[in-house]
């Protein structure tokens, strides 16, 4: 079993280290004390052992000298004192043994007993220690005395020294094992406060903390350190916020100056199509018809890139919300061409269309940004087409009782765009060449949004072209497709002549002179019985005193703006209170959209509108309210 | 265990009693005057108990620094100064003329003879039951001035 050193814990780590210091540390000392003992005792040995082997050679004089071996034997009892000694000879003066002695019948090894005439004392395998002396008396050597020792005691002894330090290498281990738990937390319990901080900054995001410990050690400038970089951390986390801050305020700020924008440029434009449209119904010779045609196609042209610029603007802030209605496809594909037929006039280009005959009639899906799309996608294929013919089709790929899966692409024979280029098109502010843009014009955004409402309705983009022969966009795109039960909506058919509201009792609340004109003659043409005026704080009053069926309300108004007015309508007494009420503002953002909503207004149109909008969103309020009356 | 045997086996008794002698004048000193001409001598007085041993046995040897001399007194008329006399057990009725003739001189008086120290004897050579011991009359010894050693004493039946 291998266990990563990394991961035991610091506290174990110091008690192996302090364990393993006091081991070896115990160990060599061990060795060093017993090694030398075991020297000094054997040195004693040696010693006790020639004084011995002295003494008893002295008293042997008289036992040689005159044969008297008894008396040798009693010489040699003296070694019974010294338990060490297991064996005493002494040899006469021809090497025969003279005396004897042995302790407890120990048998020596002959090699140990082997007797030596000369003053010695030899160790045998650590076991046994012999001693030897010649027994001269008189300048007359008269024998050998030969001591045998064991090392038994020696043995014992170590033995006991073991016993001895193993008791106190217990106690010591025992001692060392609790004052290293203490000790340990000397360090540890630093580095666990270290720890235990990081985990309150990180997880509070409180980077004003600080640790408090000013030690001097290693831990000590890991607190410092510490202490630093979270310093470091906090200027820079105030960098960010103040960054994100900035950021935030200033993304606030651009929309409100797109809303202003938006509002600004409508209102004008609004008028000038309205009033083109009000001409243009008027009794006209055909010149000032034509004049009055371009006037509303200029407009529309300006209208368009508005919103583009504006497109673009939601699409990179993420902004785009896709609606969900249900709407006629082939009809949507016929408004695209003629919205933009006019434009043929002076070329000899074909428009036409080629439907899957699988199509269905009606599916549920954002119609504008369809409309978006083709209508960029047709202008700019008329745009650089002089002649031939450019296609609108629709393929279906798939299709389930609920879902159509549609391949559409729009075919020109104009100039085509060269390889290297065709990437490079869908990007911002880019035409193929910068050349194009000087014959041609626009803002180059067109085909970046049609690629992102494409891609948002979670289609793909593709181009093919040939340079001079001419381009082919194709996309894809799904819809839900409406139960074959529900009933279309007439009225998003009605023709012009067809619109009526009469009895249909409106207030519109509109400060601007032109787009007041411009309502009263769409709801007169209407035959609706209508009240127009100019601020919010009228239409309360007006609300208070007449009945009414629907409420027009323009936003931005002097005296009482709109949010104003249509929140004290909705204090009102019933049924006041739940006449719907269709916002009628230049500011086109969700965030716009939203905020009306929130004040209580029922719906939202944005300025300019079509006659037929509006149209459409006054029917569709009316029976919205009746139902849930 | 028992190793005079092998004693008795490699010397033979007269050989053993001669060794005793000689070994007497290791373990007993005498009066430094009677040492002054740096010779020991031994005396056998009788026929020769040691047949001709004795004086093998001392070539070369010397008590102390002396020399060592033996010699054979036939008759108690023979008896010069000695150190030491062994007389022959035969001799032993002689004793009287033989101390007259040693006289003040200090020397020590041995034989093998039953109960010889009771009758004047200083060292009498006995047999034992594992070879030989001795008898010392101490305080006649001690009278001449001769200082006998503990080691001899201890090896010793003392005599009173």
């Amino acid at each position: 079993m291998f266990v990563n050193l990394n991961d035991i814990s610091i506290k174990y780590k110091m008690m192996f280290i302090i364990l393993f210091i006091f081991i070896v540390t115990g160990i060599f000392t061990t060795a060093v004390m017993v090694t030398y003992d075991i020297h000094a005792s054997k040195q004693k040995m040696e010693v006790d052992l020639r004084f011995l082997a002295e003494t008893i050679s002295t008293n042997s004089w008289g036992a040689l000298s005159f044969f008297n071996p008894q008396d040798a034997e009693e010489s040699l009892k003296l070694l019974a004192a010294n338990t060490d000694i297991v064996e005493g000879r002494i040899y006469d003066k021809d090497l025969k043994l003279f005396a004897y002695y042995t302790r407890d019948d120990n048998k020596v090894p002959d090699q140990v007993s082997e007797m030596r005439i000369e003053r010695s004392v030899v160790n045998f395998d650590d076991e046994y220690l012999v001693a030897s002396e010649p027994i001269n008396y008189d300048n007359e050597f008269l024998g050998v005395v030969s001591i045998v020792s064991d090392m038994k005691s020696i043995d014992e002894r170590i033995n006991k020294y073991f016993e001895i330090i193993a008791i106190v290498s217990s106690l010591t281990l025992a001692f060392v094992i609790v004052l290293s738990l203490f000790m340990q937390k000397i360090i540890t319990k630093p580095i666990l406060q270290l720890a235990k901080t990081a985990t309150q900054i990180s997880k509070d995001g409180n980077y004003s903390i600080r640790i408090e410990d000013n030690r001097k050690d290693e831990v000590g400038v890991l607190v410092k350190e510490f202490n630093n970089m979270i310093s470091h951390v906090q200027i820079t986390n105030n960098h960010l916020k103040a960054s994100k801050e900035l950021a935030e305020e200033s993304m606030l700020v651009k929309e409100q100056f797109l809303a202003n924008m938006s509002h600004e440029i409508r209102t004008p434009l609004n008028g000038i199509m309205g009033l083109s449209d009000v001409l243009i119904n008027s009794k006209m010779n055909a010149e000032q018809t034509g004049y009055l045609n371009a006037i509303k196609s200029s407009s529309y042209s300006l209208l368009v890139i508005i919103n583009d610029i504006l497109d673009i603007s939601k699409l990179e802030a993420g902004k785009l919300v896709f609606e969900e209605t249900e709407f006629n496809l082939e009809k949507s594909i016929d408004s695209v061409i003629g919205i933009l037929d006019f434009k043929l006039i002076n070329k000899s280009v074909m428009l036409t269309k080629e439907l899957d005959e699988n199509l269905p009639i009606n599916v549920i899906g954002d119609s504008v940004r369809l409309n978006q799309i083709l209508l960029n996608l047709v202008g700019n294929a008329i745009k650089f087409t002089e002649q031939g013919k450019i296609t609108v089709g629709v393929v279906v790929l798939s299709k389930s009782d609920d879902k159509v899966e549609l391949e559409m692409y729009v075919e020109d024979t104009g100039i085509g765009i060269a390889d290297e280029q065709k990437q490079k098109v869908f990007e911002s502010f880019t035409q193929a060449k910068s050349s194009t843009t000087r014959k041609y014009g626009g803002t180059g955004l067109g085909l970046t949004i049609v690629k992102n409402l494409v891609e948002m309705h979670g289609g793909i983009i593709k181009l093919e072209s040939e340079e001079g022969k001419g381009s082919k966009f194709t996309f894809n795109l799904a819809y839900k497709v409406p139960e074959e039960s529900k009933v279309r909506r007439e009225v998003l058919d009605v023709a012009p002549a067809q619109r009526n509201l009469e009895n249909v009792r409106i207030l519109a609340v509109e400060d601007n002179p032109i787009n007041q004109m411009l309502v009263k003659k769409v709801l007169s043409d209407w035959k609706a019985d209508f009240e127009i005026v100019g601020d919010g704080k009228k239409a309360v009053e007006s609300m208070e005193m007449n009945d009414y069926d629907i409420v027009l309300m323009d936003i931005q108004m002097p005296i009482m703006d709109g949010y104003t007015a249509s929140t004290h309508i909705r204090k009102m007494a019933a049924p006041k209170n739940e006449v719907p009420i269709i916002a009628l503002t230049a500011h086109v953002t969700s965030t716009e959209r939203d905020k009306c909503l929130s004040f209580g207004m029922s719906d939202y149109i944005s300025k300019p509108f079509k006659p037929a909008d509006l149209y459409n969103k006054i029917v569709e309020n009316l029976d919205e309210n009746q139902k849930s009356i | 265990m028992s190793y005079s045997s092998a004693f008795s086996q490699t010397y033979k008794d007269h050989e053993i009693k001669a060794a005793f002698i000689i070994n007497f004048g290791k373990f007993i000193e005498w009066p430094a005057s009677s040492l002054a001409d740096n010779r020991f001598v031994i005396g056998i007085l009788g026929p020769d108990y040691f047949k001709g041993t004795m004086q093998i046995m001392v070539r070369n040897k010397r008590i102390g620094s002396k020399e060592v001399f033996v010699i054979n007194f036939i008759t108690t008329d023979e008896i010069q100064k000695c150190h030491i006399l062994f007389v022959h057990p035969d001799m032993i009725s002689q004793m009287d003329e033989i101390n007259k003739k040693v006289g003040k001189f200090p020397t020590l008086i041995v034989s093998n003879y039953n109960n010889f120290c009771v009758l004047g004897g200083m060292i009498n050579l006995i047999k034992k039951p594992n070879g030989y011991g001795f008898e010392i009359n101490k305080k006649l010894a001690e009278g001449k001035g001769l200082k006998l050693s503990s080691w001899l004493l201890r090896l010793a039946r003392v005599i009173e």
